[in-house]
C-alpha cells in the first residue's frame, strides 16, 4: 500500500516537473531573441521526432539505425506538396501526406522485416540501408528533389478556425511546433498505457513469451514501426517550414545517429527522455557552436562519454522514472 | 508392449465428457540423430487432468514444444477440437485456446507483477482491444494476485521475485489468460513442500473449468492431482493410465520408477 502511494506520489511529481517545463517552453518567446526561438522551434521538431524513435526503440526494444528516412520522407512530402499545391489548405493535405507515406513505408518495412524474424542487429542494417537508399534518391533527382540544394518550403499561410496563421512567424511557428509536441507526448504516454504499449513491453522483455499468449508480435512491432514512422513524418514536416528548406541531410545517416544519441542521453523508453536530450542538444549546439566553435562537438562526445559510463540508462532512465509510462 | 496406447484407457472412472479435444497422430519429430518423439498416438478428452511422466530426455518437453509451434515436427498430425494445427506458429496456437507454462519460469521480469497478469489476460483478445483496457480486469487481476499470494508484490518488477513466486506468476499468466486447454511443465520445480501442496490445491480447483496437461517429475504430485497419467520413455508412450495401475505396471517401474527407488 506504501509502495502504491510512493508510485502514485512519483507520478504526480513528475507530471508537476513536466508542465513546469512545458510553461517555460511556452513562455520563452517573451523573454528569448527571435533568434533563439528559432532555434528552440527546431529543437521541438526534433523532440517529436526523438519521442517517434523512443516509441520504437525504447517501447518495443527495436532499434532503427535510419529513423531519418521517415522523418525525411515526411519532410519532403511536405515541401513537394507545398511546392506544387500553393497556398490555402495545402499546408493541410501535405501535412496528412507527411502522415501517411512514412506509416506506409514503415508498414512495408515491418512486413519484410519483423513478418521474416529478421529483428535486432539486421532491422538496424536494414533500416540504415533504407536511410541511405533514400538519401541517395534526394541528392540524384534534382529536378524532383532539388538534390544537394534541396527544395525550398514557400511561405505558407494556415487557414484556421481562429483566423490565418502565417507560418513563416518564427513565433507562429514556434507554438504550432509546441502544440504538436504536447498532442505527441500526449498520444505517446496513452498508447504505452494502452495494452498495446504493455503487450510491446513484454514482446521486448520476452518475445517468445508473448506469442505463446497469444500476441501476434510481429504485427504489434510492425503497427508501432508505421506509428513511429508517422509520428517522425510529421516532426519532418513541422521542421521543414522551420528550417524553410529541405535537403537530402533530413534523410541521412547524421541525423539518424543523432536522434539514437538523444534518447540514449535522455533516457531511453521514458518518452520524455528523448525530448529531452533533443531539446537540450539541439539548443546547446547551437548556442555553444557560436561561443565554443569545434571545441563544443569536443565537449558534446565527452557529455556523451560521461553519460554512456556513469548512467548508462540516461539522464532520465531510471527504473522510477519509467515507472511513469509503464504503471497502470 | 503398449506402444501407441490411444485406446487405452482402462478406468477413467472420472465421469469426464469423452470428446477429444487434442488428438496428436503419428507424431515424430527427429534432432539430428535423436528421435525425440517417435510415432507419438495421444488423445486428451475435454475437462480431464492429465499427468505425464517419464525420465529426463523421454521427449516431454519436446510434446509440449510441438503441440505449441515451437518446434514443429517432422511427420505426423496434430489436431486440436478437429482443427489441424500442425506446423501453426506459437501466436495462432496459442489464440486458438492453447496455453503453456514453460519448464523454467518465463515471466516478463522488467515488468510489474500486475502487468504481466494483464499483458497475459489480454493475450488472446482482439487488435482493437489492445487500445482500450477491458471492464473488469482489474477485478480479475485482484483475485488472482489474491490466490497466488502475490498482492503485496503486485507493483514489484517480476525479476524481484523470488524461484517459487515467479513458477506461481507464471501459473497465475496462463490462469488470466484463461485458455480452454492448458499446458504446465513441472509447475512445482524448486517449491518448498508447502508450496507445492498450495499448487496441488490450486491445480485441482483450476481443473474444474479446464483440460489440464501437467509434466512432473514428483510422483507424488501426480498421485494428487492426476487422474490419468501418461508414462513417456524415449519419444514414445510407455503407458497410459490411472496412477494405481502405472505404479504396478513392470516395465514402468524398470523404466522409471526403479530407477529412482
Amino acid at each position: 500500500m506504501i509502495r502504491t502511494l510512493s508510485v502514485r506520489r512519483r507520478q504526480w511529481l513528475g507530471l508537476a516537473v513536466l508542465g513546469v517545463a512545458i510553461l517555460g517552453i511556452a513562455l520563452a518567446p517573451i523573454f528569448a531573441s527571435s533568434y533563439y526561438i528559432s532555434v528552440l522551434g527546431e529543437a521541438l521538431a526534433f523532440a517529436v521526432f526523438a519521442l517517434a524513435l523512443d516509441l520504437l526503440w525504447g517501447v518495443s526494444g527495436v532499434l532503427s539505425f535510419g529513423h531519418a528516412a521517415f522523418f525525411g520522407i515526411g519532410a519532403y512530402s511536405f515541401g513537394l506538396l507545398t511546392q506544387h499545391l500553393g497556398s490555402g489548405s495545402a499546408p493541410y493535405v501535405a501535412l496528412i501526406a507527411a502522415l501517411v507515406v512514412p506509416a506506409v513505408l514503415g508498414i512495408a518495412l515491418g512486413f519484410f522485416t519483423f513478418f521474416s524474424g529478421v529483428t535486432g542487429p539486421y532491422f538496424a542494417i536494414i533500416t540504415l540501408t533504407v536511410a541511405l537508399i533514400l538519401s541517395q534518391i534526394a541528392t540524384s533527382f534534382p529536378h524532383l528533389t532539388g538534390g544537394l540544394n534541396g527544395l525550398s518550403i514557400p511561405g505558407l499561410v494556415l487557414p484556421t478556425p481562429a483566423g490565418e496563421l502565417n507560418l513563416s512567424d518564427v513565433v507562429a511557428i514556434y507554438y504550432v511546433g509546441l502544440a504538436v509536441a504536447v498532442i505527441a507526448l500526449v498520444v505517446g504516454f496513452v498508447l504505452v498505457r494502452a495494452p498495446f504499449g504493455q503487450a510491446l513491453l513484454a514482446a521486448a522483455d520476452s518475445d517468445p513469451r508473448a506469442a505463446s499468449l497469444g500476441y501476434n508480435t510481429a504485427l504489434l512491432k510492425t503497427a508501432v514501426l508505421a506509428f513511429s514512422g508517422a509520428m517522425a513524418g510529421i516532426a519532418g514536416a513541422l521542421y521543414a517550414p522551420m528550417a524553410s528548406f529541405v535537403n537530402p541531410e533530413v534523410v541521412g545517416l547524421t541525423l539518424s545517429t543523432n536522434v539514437i544519441i538523444w534518447v540514449a542521453l535522455g533516457g531511453r523508453g521514458v518518452l520524455v527522455g528523448g525530448m529531452l536530450g533533443a531539446l537540450t542538444i539541439a539548443f546547446l549546439s547551437s548556442y555553444l557552436s557560436g561561443t565554443l566553435g569545434h571545441v563544443w562537438v569536443l565537449t558534446l562526445g565527452i557529455l556523451l562519454l560521461l553519460v554512456v559510463l556513469f548512467k548508462p540508462s540516461g539522464l532520465l532512465g531510471t527504473r522510477a522514472i519509467r515507472r511513469l509510462v509503464g504503471s497502470a | 508392449m503398449p506402444s501407441g496406447a490411444s485406446s487405452a484407457q482402462p478406468s477413467s472412472a472420472t465421469a469426464a465428457p469423452a470428446q477429444p479435444l487434442l488428438v496428436a497422430t503419428a507424431l515424430t519429430c527427429r534432432f539430428g540423430g535423436v528421435l525425440a518423439l517417435n510415432q507419438l498416438d495421444l488423445n486428451i478428452q475435454s475437462g480431464e487432468l492429465l499427468g505425464i511422466i517419464g525420465p529426463n530426455g523421454a521427449g516431454k518437453s519436446t510434446l509440449f514444444n510441438v503441440i505449441t509451434g515451437h518446434v514443429r515436427p517432422t511427420s505426423g498430425r496434430l489436431d486440436f477440437r478437429g482443427q489441424d494445427i500442425t506446423g501453426m506458429s506459437p501466436y495462432r496456437v496459442a489464440r486458438l485456446g492453447i496455453v503453456r507454462k514453460y519448464q523454467v519460469p518465463t515471466v516478463f521480469q522488467g515488468l510489474s507483477v500486475w502487468q504481466n497478469l494483464a499483458v497475459a489476460a489480454n493475450g488472446r483478445s482482439s487488435f482493437p482491444a489492445l487500445f482500450m483496457r477491458p471492464a473488469g480486469i482489474r477485478e480479475k487481476i485482484a483475485r488472482l494476485l489474491d490466490l497466488l499470494h502475490l498482492s503485496a508484490r503486485a507493483d514489484d518488477e517480476a525479476g524481484t521475485l523470488s524461484h517459487g513466486e515467479r513458477q506461481w506468476l507464471e501459473i497465475g499468466m496462463v490462469l488470466a489468460n484463461d485458455p480452454p486447454l492448458l499446458l504446465l511443465d513441472e509447475p512445482t520445480a524448486g517449491m518448498t513442500t508447502r508450496e507445492t501442496r498450495e499448487t496441488e490445491a490450486l491445480l485441482k480447483d483450476l481443473a474444474k473449468g479446464h483440460t489440464v496437461v501437467v509434466i512432473e517429475h514428483d510422483i507424488r504430485f501426480i498421485r494428487e492431482v492426476a487422474r490419468r497419467v501418461i508414462v513417456m520413455h524415449r519419444g514414445r508412450i510407455l503407458a497410459d493410465g490411472v496412477i494405481a495401475d502405472i505404479e504396478r505396471n513392470e516395465t514402468v517401474r524398470d523404466v522409471y520408477l526403479g530407477r529412482s527407488a
